[in-house]
């Protein structure tokens, strides 16, 4: 029976992510409440460990909008730490309270030495919760310097922020939604071509004619067809027809065979291979031994990319069969011999693969992993958090800017880019006057200022002349983005804090777990009228 | 009040206190502390009122009265302390909502749910402990915010949603649904859409129209929508969108299995039945469980088919959807952010569909979900079918059931008054029945419109208007 108490999360990630999982610490700097609520969504699917480090000295005003807060006399760190723990025994977890302020300490390398020394698990991944600008670029360049994920969370009045900035990640286990399965009936291996040799239509009786499997028609059909067109498969649109036309002439009543009509459907499947994006291989080889020196953990990656470049070279660049089979019309001893011999393909090629490995460290299950996903191989890098807030640009960002303000939402000033632009502009309000704006009680004395920190924005990305920036967050009279956003006040709205905390733990539990795509680089939440993004920034 | 500790503060307190310590406490900006709050934007004007938004329900009018320090008492003043809300469903979004609604100032809440917690909801569900296995989600779910939140009065109702009826949904501002179940949220939308009254024109009275905020998650992925009723639309407009589930042929199941899916339901759907005739599977049983996981282990081993396990027999028996607290977590704040925007104005009105796909990068999606012309619920049109002339009673009642309406058990009377088919009650139920096997026509005329009653939309009726081929 089901006792356990993360049976709904093993339905989604499995032992595997669970195991990571409880091997990471995650380091939450300030216990906001956007911060709590990402560490409630780790701690309560089982993180290790929780190392809570603030300096505020009090909360008693917060907790009206901060679940792990309460009016007590205690600092942030330990309050929140203590509030944090109820929600799971399994995990351990401290406090650090930063007497000093984080401005201080967070400049100091020592500081970041010893707070590195106290974390005991093999992973760490640290939260960054509405840190100020300088802060979060010290936390940074702190986490890239020792190769730790960081995500920073902003809850802005309306606006919620998600950032990543992680050291490079092999994704070598993206689930999508969709698969489709890997039939090989373009070039049949031995197992499946003698199973299809072995069928002889005239012999079967209707019921086993009606339950060949699809492919097996397929793999017959194309062999016929091969033989008769001096050993082509169907090019030309015609052909195709014809090739179909083959199916249904093999089927004694296309009415009442669904086999065969399985087969017309995926007729394709058998004259059209997915290739493999060599090109796409070789460079992620190249970029993965480029950094491999300084980010050991890419060595098992790069490995294996090199054991499937070769296996690729001794098989005509057919990769590994990934060995399942979607269920089908077919009897039961048809289906699971169909299905044997697709695993026997495939345990031989995993084989081969291992023989490939310069190292025997990979696990099988890695080894497996990464045979079963070969089209979808990647590594995800992300820009750095200073680099963003250098205002550095590169072509390749420009044009993604371009893409996202020419795909405007619905109502152009409710997109979130423009939003995002906003956002910036308040932290670079933040750098010129050490506040953010609106936070006195004069709040539309700031308007103004505030719209010099826009056009500044915007000039330093160079979207100053970009017709929805023109006619949106420049538009001066009145400056409308302005004023919502002194209006905030960096105003800690729960709704907000608690959405972009579930964005940062089901995105730190991607990184954490190597499975599923993280988001790259920036999730700009307009809570406004509920409109949503991603952007790299 | 009576039953907080003491070292908490009520709600009542801390409005006094701030009121003697004064206006103008400093705020410290040194370190990260004392943040303004939702009150700050209640109380500034906004560029962005609800009023200038694509579905503007009402006009934004900041309060006045804030000084320079803003603390959570003050939400006491707000209209967001004056609303009355229920939260339906105390699981996964419930949990969350909960405590969403009780931090945005929201005291007045009911919450209702079916429900004793279960182990496996202790992954998500943050309200409860060990402890609280076996017991009610909505009371456990209730003492803890009203403990941990003195200023919150959220009272719970162990029970179903249909025990209560249309004059109870009617008492409050708005409603969230936090439901896992489509026959659930289809019950709470024509209940709360039926209790909108038209003039004679067929315009709606305002004020009998109560928003429903819509949440539901699926692994990564989640939605969270708006339901104005009569103006935007309902749960019934997109039905479609939601497929019944489908289950596997009885011939696979029984002759040619081959997948482990198939041995499983073997076990339960064929074997269980034959083997304890008068004893329905409880698929909360650890025995009954296991006796299925190795009804159809065994068969597996028979067939040569891998792969049958504890876990997995559970998740087809209980058709289990996985679930996680990040996704809870940012539907349920999308719903509560949506609530907060209702009932205050301060913002604009989620128009009227968020999707949030979370498994390949983060893919978000904000549309208008179209109103269904011709919705059995929100629209007041007749349902048009044609049918054979030799269709019977029995005929009609099964294609209303497995067609676009997807009814359960449907009873009809015509527009002449007569009765052609009732559910229930069993004596008139009894006295209907002949009616069944009689062709449809020898009871109504071509044209003739039937009004069509059924328990997944029990507060309201639909018109059927039947017309022979
Ligand atoms: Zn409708």
């Amino acid at each position: 029976m089901s006792t356990n108490k993360y049976d709904r999360q093993l339905r989604l990630w499995g032992a595997k992510g669970q195991k990571a999982l409880g091997e990471t610490t995650l380091v939450l700097f300030r216990a906001t409440a956007v911060g709590t609520e990402s560490a409630k969504n780790l701690v309560l699917p089982g993180i290790g460990h929780v190392l809570v480090v603030d300096d505020a000295a009090s909360a008693q005003k917060e907790y009206s909008s901060n679940f792990f807060l309460v009016n007590q006399d205690k600092n942030r760190a330990q309050l929140s730490w203590e509030l944090l723990q109820e929600l799971n025994p399994d995990v351990q977890g401290s406090f650090l309270h930063v007497a000093e302020g984080l401005s201080t300490a967070c400049a100091k390398p020592e500081w970041w030495t010893n707070l590195w020394q106290t974390v005991k698990t093999p992973k760490i991944l640290v939260i960054a919760s509405d840190l100020e600008p300088g802060i979060l670029q010290m936390v940074g360049q702190a986490c890239a310097a020792k190769g730790v994920p960081v995500i920073s969370v902003q809850a802005y009045g309306m606006l919620g922020i998600c950032r990543l900035q992680t050291p490079p990640l092999p994704l070598m286990d993206p689930k999508p939604a969709n698969t489709t399965p890997d039939l090989r009936l373009v070039r049949p291996f031995p197992g499946l071509q003698n199973l299809a040799d072995g069928i002889l239509w005239d012999e079967l009786k209707s019921h086993e004619h009606s339950h060949v499997p699809y492919p097996l028609i397929l793999a017959k059909v194309a062999k016929e067809w091969k033989s008769s067109h001096g050993g082509a498969l169907p090019k030309t649109h015609a052909e195709k027809q014809e090739f179909r036309d083959a199916i249904k002439a093999a089927s004694r009543d296309i009415g009442k065979e669904v086999n065969f009509e399985e087969a017309m459907k995926n007729a394709y499947t058998a004259y059209t291979e997915r290739s493999l994006d060599l090109d796409h291989l070789a460079s992620l080889r190249d970029s993965v031994d480029g950094l491999v020196a300084t980010q050991p953990s890419l060595k098992t990656f790069g490995d294996l990319l090199h054991a499937l470049d070769k296996f690729l070279k001794e098989h005509d660049n057919q990769p590994p069969l990934h060995g399942a089979i979607p269920d089908m019309t077919a009897s039961t001893e048809g289906y699971v011999t169909l299905q044997n011999a697709y695993r026997d393909q495939a345990k031989a090629d995993l084989a081969e693969m291992r023989q490939y490995l310069s190292s025997g460290d990979v696990s099988e299950e890695d080894l497996s992993t990464f045979c079963h996903n070969v089209h979808l191989l990647e590594l995800y890098q992300t820009r750095t958090l200073v680099d963003e807030m250098a205002a550095k640009v590169t072509e390749e960002l420009q044009e993604d800017w371009m893409m996202a303000t020419m795909d405007p939402y619905e109502v152009p000033a409710m997109t979130p880019f423009l939003w995002y632009l906003g956002f910036r502009a308040c932290q670079v309000f933040h750098q010129e006057h050490s506040r953010y704006p609106g936070v006195l009680d004069a709040w539309e004395e700031d308007v103004s200022l505030l719209q010099e920190c826009v056009v500044k924005v915007v000039t330093s990305l160079g979207l100053q002349e970009n017709d929805l920036v023109k006619s949106t967050l420049l538009a001066a009279d009145p400056p409308k983005f302005a004023q919502e956003l002194a209006r905030y006040g960096q105003a800690e709205i729960h709704s907000i804090s608690s959405l972009i905390g579930g964005v940062a733990s089901q995105e730190a539990v991607k990184i954490i777990t190597g499975q599923y795509v993280p988001l790259n680089n920036t999730y700009v939440y307009n809570g406004i009228v509920s409109v949503a993004a991603v952007y790299q920034c | 009040m009576d039953t907080m500790p003491e070292k908490k503060r009520s709600r009542d307190d801390m409005i006094d206190e701030t009121k003697e310590t004064g206006e103008s406490m400093d705020i410290d900006f040194s370190d990260g502390g004392a943040r303004r709050d939702l009150m700050t934007l209640l109380s500034r004007a906004s560029p962005f009122g609800n009023e200038n938004g694509e579905l503007p329900i009402g006009e934004f009018e900041p309060l006045s009265k804030i000084g320079s320090n803003v603390v959570a008492s003050d939400l006491a003043e707000s209209p967001l302390s004056k609303a009355k809300v229920l939260v339906v469903g105390a699981g996964g979004l419930g949990c969350e909502l909960l405590k969403n609604l009780a931090l945005s100032g929201i005291s007045n809440i009911h919450v209702i749910d079916l429900d004793n917690i279960d182990i496996t909801n202790l992954n998500r569900q943050f309200l409860f402990r060990m402890k609280d296995v076996g017991k009610s989600k909505a009371e456990v779910a209730a003492n803890f915010i009203n403990t941990r939140c003195p200023w919150m009065k959220v009272t719970p109702y162990h029970g179903k949603i249909q025990d209560k009826g249309p004059s109870f949904y009617a008492s409050f501002n708005c409603i969230i649904s936090g439901l896992d179940n489509i026959e659930a949220r289809r019950w709470l939308n024509a209940t709360v859409c039926g209790l909108v009254e038209l003039d004679s024109d067929g315009d709606p009275d305002p004020s009998t129209i109560i928003p429903i905020v819509d949440g539901g998650t699926e692994g990564f992925n989640g939605q969270a929508r708006i339901i104005i009723p009569r103006i935007s639309s309902c749960f019934e407009c997109s039905l479609s969108a939601f497929p019944p589930q489908t289950s596997f042929p009885l011939c696979t199941i029984a002759e040619t299995p081959r997948r482990p899916e198939h041995c499983i339901a073997y076990a339960f759907i064929l074997q269980w039945p034959k083997e304890f005739p008068d004893k329905k599977l409880d698929k909360d049983s650890p025995e009954d469980m296991q006796w299925v996981y190795e009804c159809a282990a065994e068969r597996a081993k028979k067939y040569n088919i891998e792969g049958v396990t504890l876990m997995m027999t559970m998740g087809v028996v209980k058709n289990i959807i996985p679930a996680v607290a990040s996704t809870n977590a940012i539907v349920s704040a999308a719903c509560t952010n949506e609530v907060v925007k209702l009932l205050s104005f301060c913002s604009q009105t989620l128009n009227s569909y968020m999707m949030y796909m979370g498994t390949q990068s983060v893919y978000s999606h904000t549309f208008i979900y179209e109103k269904l012309e011709a919705c059995p619920v929100c629209s007041s049109q007749v349902q048009k079918l044609t049918v054979s002339k030799s269709m019977t009673v029995n005929g009609l009642i099964q294609q209303l059931c497995s067609g676009d309406l997807r009814l359960k058990a449907p009873s009809m009377t015509s527009a002449g008054g007569s009765t052609i088919y009732m559910q229930k009650p069993p004596a008139l139920e009894k006295a209907t029945r002949p009616n069944l096997d009689k062709p449809l026509s020898a009871l109504i005329e071509s044209g003739e419109e039937l009004t069509v009653t059924d328990p997944v939309l029990e507060h309201v009726s639909v018109t059927v208007r039947v017309t022979f081929e």
